[in-house]
């Protein structure tokens, strides 16, 4: 029954192809919008939140509250202490405590220049299981050892021609804030662009560069594992509230895991992706109004057809059916050409993106956006049916026949 | 003594038009009988096409009552006629009135269609109707593509699909050149004679001479004979 | 003959109102959309021009070159500062001090920017933030436990719950401070809860960063071009910090050049936000041209009789072309009209959270431009199908059913 319904609608679009195409047309310009920015956005953030999540489930961190842009602790009202890294570990479930120093830097080679971020390394025993956690491998040369002095490893960006005009290599010189360091090693490319473009270099090193060995501006604290993670978040917030003596509601400090730290990133991200989702939906909004226009002249065209199906037993549902599974068949076949044509567009625009250089820019079409949009389509194409086959259904069959 | 089919009794008609109201029909009464073959003749505005939307089911009364197989029909909705009609009651039309996007044989199915008839039996029987009619060979043609007389053949083996106890003819040879219109005169006859009952409506006094009955209508009632002359 | 075709036209799209309603509905949206948008766009980039060209026109901005909060690993010392005022074309010049402080008032802690510089030079200071003194009075040289506060102070809930006074104490970081005066609005939520200090208390409060400044100020000569300015005084100070060129460890930039750079960017967003919504635009002119088309497909016969009576082709076409003409421009008038409201409301609800520098504006040439390209959309969707009108040959005409 129904599949008979379906091809008296198909044959009603066959009928007034140019005017079904031009809808269409209406609907897959939109769909087609939709899903390529929906796919470019989601692509954004996925790899804009992968570059935050290489820190594990299983840690904490801790930092000063500060403006919120910059590397984290710069500009900070009240600086980490580097002596609370023995208190913390202190505490029970806590594997260990590093202090990083993570601070702005000017690194020069080859007469270039480029703002960029050092990084500190964790000296003695913390040194091992850091680079275990930020899962740091070399490409060339090696990692840093404890008595190594004005040397630094970089990360993978600085292997390339791009930043410098030609590669840094392992053994040559660099200024950093106008200070020599030697590179020893060029780190594995991991594809985020804090490692990638990341100069790590000892403890003291960093201590010295800044001018600054009593404060720290990040602690990691590794967790024994994930389940403790809430119970020593407390302990250390209520540990830090003591040290720096402030009351609960006034903390000027953070702990928090690195889901938590992505989550407002996500937030952000997300009112801005729904802005931009809902001034595309418009376009769907324009094109379901030319279903409706367009369903309104189909039923005024086909008036005498649905006298005599009256008159030949259809019943008002069916009637209502037909009208409303051709409206619908409008919006699943734009929906289909659209969510193809977007397909292509996200990942053709991405492609384009990363060729001008933005590297950052991926295209995620998930199956669920494309099942999702031809849903949507679909049903977009039924509810702007609703009212035109309404009108079809009701018609008078003495009437619709003299039409 | 023949059992009734349809019968309407004091059945009035009334459309508004602006402010004024028009009665096509006046207490019109009308008992078509199983079996017969009734020619309801009348000059146009007589009221004739709408007593045959009535007879069809297609319409209710404003006042009085019909009925079908002794039940009342005329307080029933359009849906549940729409129902009715589509078991009871095969039309054919002046313009044919088939669904120029089907093909013949699609036309012929559709009334199945709306009775839930399965697929497999529609088409069987669509096939069969239309070698009845002689279009064994037309069957994948659209209306554009047949000639008048084959469009009416096609609408004629529409009207049996669904094996229907009337079968309603409003002006079938309207369109029609004569030769083509007295085959499906004599096609309508045998009809008749194998059992089908069937309403006629038309204007044409030769070709109501063909039928067994007459009904002369004018300003929407039953006249005799000779009040006509 | 004009006049008779356009009352035809209208005639006709009045006669099948449901089609024309929701036709015009459709570029309406579309519309409504980019008039919006673009107002937002239009107010943003006059807001800044204001800034840019009024407050900004004469000034020059240095500071250290660094990424992230301002003051902390990079600044611009006092002698350098010192240099900057010595350069010919400079008037004057002024260096700032910017922390992030903790502000505790009674019992609520909240952490802001505090700013300090040299009441001396208080004038160019407010002149360069767009600020006055709204209430009590400036901060005067030498003034250690004194503080201006931003605007939003004035009012409850926005920093801190309860409304500050003249008179009453603020603590940053913990030290007592009070409050002398309040300054005007800036319009957003950040800058307005700015506290200022004198350099000296900055200095008191932060002994470490005395005499590196986040950044300095200067005023240029009249009739001195501040971007010729700035490479000049770029030139003098890479000389005294002895640094080789292209490889300054700081920068030196017009105030209107370097907020031009930030316009940049919001120009671009505004841009791809209006490119979105001409998407709806775009379909609603393929509706225009559906229903167009539908139209002469109705009117095929009455096309046929116009023709026999003696209507040229050119006729024909014009019949069409001014009915889909006035469809587009009666939603692209509606949308402008429904755009205004929506617009106003974005921006009272802008305002309404502290953005009150977010405004939309509605320039005579964007009301105009808008109505015209409705106008062009309508008759663009209407092209093809005109000339299919006006093509029609009248014997197949009338015979059409």
């Amino acid at each position: 029954m129904l599949v008979d319904l379906l091809k008296l609608s198909w044959a009603g679009i066959k009928h007034r192809r140019l005017r079904s195409w031009l809808t269409m047309i209406g609907i897959f310009i939109g769909i087609a919008a939709v899903v390529s920015l929906v796919g470019l956005g989601e692509g954004l953030r996925v790899a804009i939140t992968s570059q935050f999540g290489f820190l594990g489930t299983d840690s904490l961190t801790v930092t000063a509250v500060s403006p919120g842009f910059g590397p984290p602790g710069q500009g900070a009202v009240n600086p980490l202490k580097d002596d609370l890294m023995k208190k913390i570990e202190s505490i029970q479930g806590v594997n260990t405590a590093y202090a990083r120093i993570v601070e702005s830097a000017l690194l020069e080679y080859n007469d270039n220049q480029r703002m960029s971020y050092v990084g500190s390394v964790p000296e003695g025993h913390d040194r091992k299981s850091f680079e275990t956690m930020l899962n740091l491998n070399i490409e060339t040369g090696r990692l840093l050892r404890d008595s190594d002095k004005a040397k630094v490893v970089l990360g993978n960006r600085y292997s390339t021609e791009d930043i410098f005009g030609k590669p840094v290599e392992v053994g040559k010189e660099v200024l950093i804030n106008g200070e020599p360091f030697i590179v020893i090693g060029i780190l594995e490319k991991k594809g985020s662009f804090i490692v990638d473009g990341s100069i790590l270099m000892n403890e003291q090193d960093a201590k010295e560069l800044y001018n600054d060995d009593k404060t720290v501006d990040l602690i990691i604290v590794k967790v024994e594992s994930e389940a403790l993670v809430p119970q020593v978040q407390e302990n250390v917030e209520k540990l830090l509230r003591k040290e720096r003596g402030v009351k609960v509601g006034e903390e000027d400090f953070q702990v928090q895991t690195p889901a938590k730290a992505l989550e407002s990133l996500n937030q952000t991200l997300f009112a801005i992706q729904l802005f931009v989702y809902i001034i595309a939906t418009i376009s769907l909004v324009v094109g379901g109004i030319g279903i409706m226009n367009t369903m309104y002249t189909a039923v005024l065209e086909r008036t005498r057809e649905i006298g005599i199906m009256k008159a030949i037993g259809a019943r008002n549902s069916m009637i209502f059916l037909l009208f409303f599974l051709e409206s619908g068949f409008i919006g699943l076949v734009g929906g289909i050409i659209g969510t193809g044509l977007g397909f292509s567009l996200s990942h053709g625009l991405a492609f384009l993106a990363r060729q001008a250089g933005f590297r950052l820019i991926q295209a995620s079409v998930s199956p669920l956006l494309i099942f999702g949009s031809l849903a949507f389509s679909f049903s977009l194409g039924t509810i702007f049916g609703v009212l035109p086959a309404l009108r079809a259904a009701k018609m008078q069959p003495v009437e619709a026949l003299r039409g | 003594m023949k059992k009734s089919i349809i019968k309407l009794v004091k059945v009035w008609k009334t459309y508004k038009m602006g402010d004024v109201e028009v009665h096509a029909l006046r207490g019109l009464d009308l008992e078509v009988m199983q079996g017969e073959f009734l020619a309801i003749q009348g000059p146009s505005g007589s009221g004739k096409s709408t007593a045959m939307n009535l007879v069809g089911c297609l319409d209710i009364p404003t006042k009085g009552t019909i009925f079908l197989d002794t039940h009342d029909i005329s307080k029933l909705t359009e849906s549940n006629l729409a129902q009715i009609r589509g078991r009871k009651i095969g039309f054919i039309f002046q313009q044919f009135n088939l669904i120029n996007t089907l093909t013949s044989m699609e036309n012929v199915m559709l009334p199945m269609m709306f009775q839930g008839f399965s697929e497999e039996k529609r088409r069987k029987r669509a096939i069969e109707l239309l070698e009845l009619v002689s279009l064994g060979d037309r069957l994948d043609h659209k209306p554009k593509e047949l000639s008048g007389g084959q469009q009416q053949r096609v609408a004629i083996a529409r009207a049996l699909a669904v094996d229907p106890d009337v079968i309603l003819a409003d002006e079938p040879t309207g369109n029609l050149d004569s030769k083509t219109g007295d085959s499906v005169m004599d096609f309508l006859n045998k009809l008749n004679k194998e059992g089908k009952t069937i309403v006629m409506v038309t204007h044409d006094d030769e070709l109501a001479q063909k039928a067994g009955r007459i009904v002369y209508l004018k300003d929407g009632q039953v006249i005799t004979k000779e009040d006509r002359k | 003959m004009k006049h008779e075709l356009l009352k035809y036209a209208v005639f006709n799209i009045l006669h099948r109102k449901m089609r024309s309603l929701l036709t015009v509905i459709s570029i309406m949206i579309g519309i409504m959309a980019v008039f919006a948008l673009v107002s937002f766009g239009l107010g943003i980039q006059r807001y800044v021009n204001e800034v840019a060209n009024e407050s900004g026109a004469d000034k020059l901005f240095l500071q250290g070159k660094g990424n992230g909060a301002m003051g902390d690993t990079f600044y611009i010392s006092r002698d350098t500062l010192e240099v900057v005022k010595k350069v010919k074309g400079v008037e004057l010049a002024v260096g700032q001090y910017i922390k992030f402080a903790k502000l505790k008032y009674k019992d609520q802690v909240k952490y802001h920017y505090i700013m300090g510089s040299d009441p001396k030079e208080n004038d160019f200071v407010q002149e360069s933030f767009g600020i006055d003194i709204v209430k009590g009075r400036a901060l005067k040289s030498g003034e250690l436990g004194k503080v201006v506060v931003g605007y939003n102070y004035l009012s409850a809930d926005k920093v801190f719950k309860r409304p500050l006074y003249v008179g009453e104490k603020i603590y940053i970081n913990d030290a007592p401070f009070e409050i002398v005066g309040f300054v005007s609005e800036i319009g957003n939520p950040d800058d307005d809860a700015n506290i200022y200090l004198t350099d000296s208390g900055m200095e008191l409060l932060y002994p470490e960063v005395k005499d590196k400044f986040s950044f300095v100020m200067a005023k240029a000569e009249d009739g001195v071009d501040p971007t010729i300015l700035a490479d000049y005084v770029n030139e003098k100070v890479r000389k005294h910090l002895g640094e080789e060129e292209g490889k300054e460890t700081f920068e030196v930039q017009s105030f209107s050049d370097a907020i031009k750079t930030f316009t940049t960017i919001i120009d671009i967003i505004n841009v791809v936000l209006v490119l979105i919504a001409l998407v709806s635009v775009i379909v609603a002119s393929v509706n225009i041209m559906n229903t167009m088309y539908t139209a002469v497909l109705e009117r095929t016969k009455e096309i046929g009789v116009m023709k026999s009576i003696g209507a040229r082709n050119s006729d024909i076409r014009d019949i069409f072309l001014i009915e889909s003409g006035i469809i587009g421009l009666t939603g692209g008038i509606i949308g402008i009209i429904l755009g205004y409201v929506v617009a106003s409301t974005g921006g009272s609800i802008a305002a309404a959270a502290g953005f009150s520098s977010l405004q939309p504006i509605f320039p005579f040439s964007l009301i105009l431009g808008c109505a015209l390209f409705s106008l062009m959309i309508g008759m663009v969707s209407g092209i093809f199908p005109a000339i299919q009108a006006s093509r029609q040959r009248p014997v197949e005409a009338l015979r059409y059913e």
